[in-house]
C-alpha cells in the first residue's frame, strides 16, 4: 500500500481543515473570528499574560501537533487523557492546554534531553501501542497539546489552592503564614469532612485519610499537588487538617498518625495529584478567557483515575 | 544480651559483608539496654512502638524510618511536639529502635521483602529459589482486573488500595514490587502491583498509562497497595529469620495494618 507522504505542516493543515469542515457541518457557523490565531500565537499570549520567566529546565511547551495549527477552540485540563482528548475533539476544541504530562512521564516522550527526567520508571518505546494510539488520536483530529505548568503554577496568586478550597466550599481565609492556603471552617469532625471531599471533588478511589476520625477540624490547609515532608511539617503545627494531592507514603501520613497517637489531633487527606488540580485548571480556563475572546475556551475535568475493588 | 549485641549477631548472620550506610543504625534509645524481646515492624510508628512495648518487646527492628524521612534526621525537630513525645516515650520505657533496611533487602537470594509479598499474593511459589527479583513476570490463569484486585485486597487485608485500568480488563501477566520499587507497566505486562508510585510527572506514569489503556479498550492494570502494607509480609519473614539465631530471646512480628482508614 502506498502512503501519501506529507510534511507535518501539510498534515496539520489538512487535519485542521477537516476539523473546520466538520465544525461547519455540525454548527453551520463560521469557525472562529480570527482565522489567523495559531497555537504558537496563543502560546505567546499565554506567556506574556503569565509573566513567569521560564528556566532551561521548564516542562512547559508543545508536546504534540503542529504549532502552526489554526486554533478553533481551546480545552483546558489538568491532564490530557484519552477521554479528555475525545471530549475536546467532539466539542471542536483542537488545542489542549494540559497541566500535567500527556505521554506518561515528565519527559512527555520527547527525545530532547533538556527536560529533567522524573524519578523512577522506564522510558516509553516509540512503538508502544498506547503511545501510538494516543498520538494517532491527536493527529487524526488535528490537535495540538501544550503543557502549561510552570507559567501557571509560578504566578503569585496560588490559583490551585484557592480553587481547591472554593470547590470544598471553604472561603473564609485564615490569617496565617499563607492566607491563600489556610481557611477557617465551622468545627467539623474529620469523619464528616471525608464524604464532603468525595462529593465536592468527585474523588473516590484515590481518596485516603489518616488521623483520628474524631479530630475536630476548625482550620484547614489546602496544598494541592505533590507535597514533601518538609512542607507538611512546616504547616501542620498551625492547622488541624491538610488537604493535599499526594505525599510520600511513609513520611507525611505517618507523622500525622504519630501526632494523633501523641494526642495532638491532626488529619491528612490525600486525593491524588490530578483530582487536586482539576479545580485549579477550571480557574485557569477562566483566566485564559480574560485574554482570549477570539475562540472558545472550555475547561474539561480530568477526573479520578483510581477505583477500589469490592 | 544487649541491643548492640543482637545487632552484631544480625550482622554476622546476613551472609555477606555488612553494608553500613546511613539507614541501618540505631534511631532512638540506648543500644546497651538489656533486650527482653525483639519486635519487627514495617515502620516504627508511635502506635507500633506502643504495641511493641505492650507485648514486652524493647528492641524494635523497623524497616522504614522512625522520624518521617529516609535520613531520620532530627536536627530541626528540637521544638516539634510529636518528635518530643515519641522520643520521651521510648526513653521513659527503655525502648531502643534500630532500622533494618539496606542489608535486609540485600540479604541473599531472594530479597525477602519482595519475595514474601509476591508469595503471599499467590504469584511466587513456596520455593524461594524460583524467585528472581521484582522484575519477574508471573503468569496467572486469566481473570479480570477487578477479580484480581479483589483477591489481593483480601490477601493483604487492605481496603485503601488503589487501582487504575479497566475493571473488566482480562489480565494474566503480572509483575509485583514492594515499597517504592513499584515496577512500571510495560507492553508485555498486564498488571503491575506495587507499594507506592508518583501519580504523574515522574519517570513513567503507570496510573495514567492504565487509565488511557482503559479508554482504548486495552488490557492494563495498576494496583497500588500502599508502601507500608506492601512490605509487611517481609517483616514477618524477618522475624522468622531472626528466630533462627536468636534462640533465647522472644521475637515477634507486630502487624501494623493499613495506616489510612478511608
Amino acid at each position: 500500500m502506498e502512503y501519501l507522504k506529507l510534511t507535518r505542516r501539510q498534515f496539520a493543515g489538512l487535519a485542521a481543515a477537516a476539523t473546520a469542515v466538520r465544525a461547519l457541518d455540525l454548527r453551520g457557523q463560521q469557525p472562529g473570528n480570527s482565522p489567523g490565531l495559531t497555537a504558537e500565537d496563543l502560546a505567546r499570549r499565554i506567556s506574556s499574560n503569565s509573566g513567569v520567566s521560564l528556566s532551561d529546565k521548564t516542562v512547559d511547551g508543545f508536546k504534540a501537533g503542529d504549532e502552526q495549527t489554526i486554533v478553533r477552540g481551546i480545552a483546558v485540563t489538568a491532564m490530557a487523557t484519552i477521554d479528555v482528548l475525545r471530549q475536546a475533539a467532539k466539542s471542536g476544541l483542537n488545542m489542549v492546554i494540559s497541566f500535567e504530562p500527556t505521554f506518561y512521564g515528565r519527559s512527555d516522550a520527547q527525545p530532547n534531553a533538556n527536560l529533567q527526567q522524573g524519578p523512577g520508571g522506564r522510558s516509553i518505546a516509540e512503538d508502544d501501542p498506547i503511545l501510538v494510539a494516543k498520538r494517532r488520536l491527536l493527529q487524526s483530529n488535528g490537535m495540538v497539546v501544550y503543557r502549561l505548568h510552570d507559567q501557571w503554577a509560578g504566578r503569585k496568586q496560588n490559583e490551585h489552592a484557592i480553587a481547591l478550597a472554593h470547590a470544598m466550599g471553604w472561603t473564609h481565609s485564615a490569617k496565617g503564614l499563607d492566607p491563600q492556603t489556610e481557611y477557617e471552617i465551622a468545627p467539623t469532625r474529620l469523619s464528616e469532612i471525608v464524604p464532603q471531599v468525595r462529593s465536592r471533588l468527585r474523588s473516590s478511589g484515590g481518596l485516603r485519610t489518616i488521623g483520628d476520625p474524631n479530630t475536630q477540624v476548625r482550620r484547614v490547609t489546602v496544598l494541592p499537588g505533590l507535597q514533601t515532608i518538609a512542607q507538611l511539617l512546616a504547616r501542620l503545627p498551625s492547622t488541624d487538617l491538610i488537604l493535599t494531592g499526594e505525599t510520600r507514603d511513609w513520611e507525611g501520613p505517618e507523622y500525622v498518625g504519630d501526632a494523633s497517637t501523641a494526642g495532638l489531633n491532626k488529619g491528612l487527606i490525600t486525593v491524588g495529584k490530578v483530582v487536586s488540580a482539576d479545580p485549579g485548571m477550571r480557574a485557569c480556563a477562566e483566566w485564559m478567557k480574560s485574554f482570549v475572546s477570539d475562540v472558545r475556551v472550555e475547561w474539561i475535568a480530568a477526573g479520578e483515575p483510581y477505583w477500589r475493588p469490592a | 544480651m544487649k541491643a548492640r549485641e543482637v545487632i552484631d549477631l544480625i550482622q554476622q548472620n546476613v551472609g555477606f559483608p555488612w553494608r553500613q550506610g546511613f539507614r541501618d543504625v540505631f534511631k532512638v534509645g540506648n543500644p546497651d539496654v538489656e533486650v527482653k524481646g525483639v519486635a519487627t515492624t514495617v515502620m516504627s510508628t508511635f502506635e507500633q512502638i506502643k504495641r511493641s512495648h505492650a507485648a514486652g518487646m524493647n528492641l524494635i527492628v523497623t524497616h522504614e524510618p522512625t522520624f518521617w524521612s529516609d535520613s531520620d534526621s532530627t536536627k530541626d525537630m528540637s521544638g516539634d511536639p510529636v518528635f518530643l513525645a515519641k522520643q520521651k516515650y521510648c526513653l521513659d520505657n527503655d525502648l531502643v529502635v534500630w532500622r533494618f533496611h539496606d542489608n535486609w533487602h540485600a540479604r541473599n537470594k531472594p530479597d525477602m521483602e519482595a519475595y514474601a509479598t509476591a508469595r503471599k499474593l499467590g504469584l511466587a511459589s513456596e520455593n524461594p529459589s524460583e524467585y528472581t527479583n521484582q522484575q519477574q513476570v508471573f503468569t496467572i490463569p486469566e481473570t479480570t482486573l477487578s477479580e484480581f484486585a479483589g483477591r489481593i485486597k483480601k490477601l493483604m487485608n487492605v481496603k485503601t488500595l488503589r487501582v487504575a485500568g479497566d475493571p473488566n480488563a482480562k489480565v494474566s501477566r503480572v509483575i509485583c514490587g514492594v515499597g517504592s520499587g513499584t515496577p512500571a507497566l510495560m507492553p508485555n505486562i498486564d498488571v503491575a502491583v506495587g507499594g507506592e508510585d508518583i501519580e504523574t510527572d515522574g519517570g513513567f506514569d503507570s496510573t495514567e498509562y492504565a487509565r488511557d489503556a482503559a479508554a482504548l479498550g486495552l488490557n492494563k492494570g495498576f494496583i497500588i497497595l500502599g508502601h507500608l502494607v506492601s512490605e509487611e509480609p517481609g517483616m514477618d519473614s524477618c522475624a522468622e529469620w531472626l528466630r533462627t539465631f536468636l534462640k533465647d530471646i522472644p521475637v515477634r512480628f507486630i502487624p501494623a495494618g493499613e495506616p489510612f482508614w478511608s
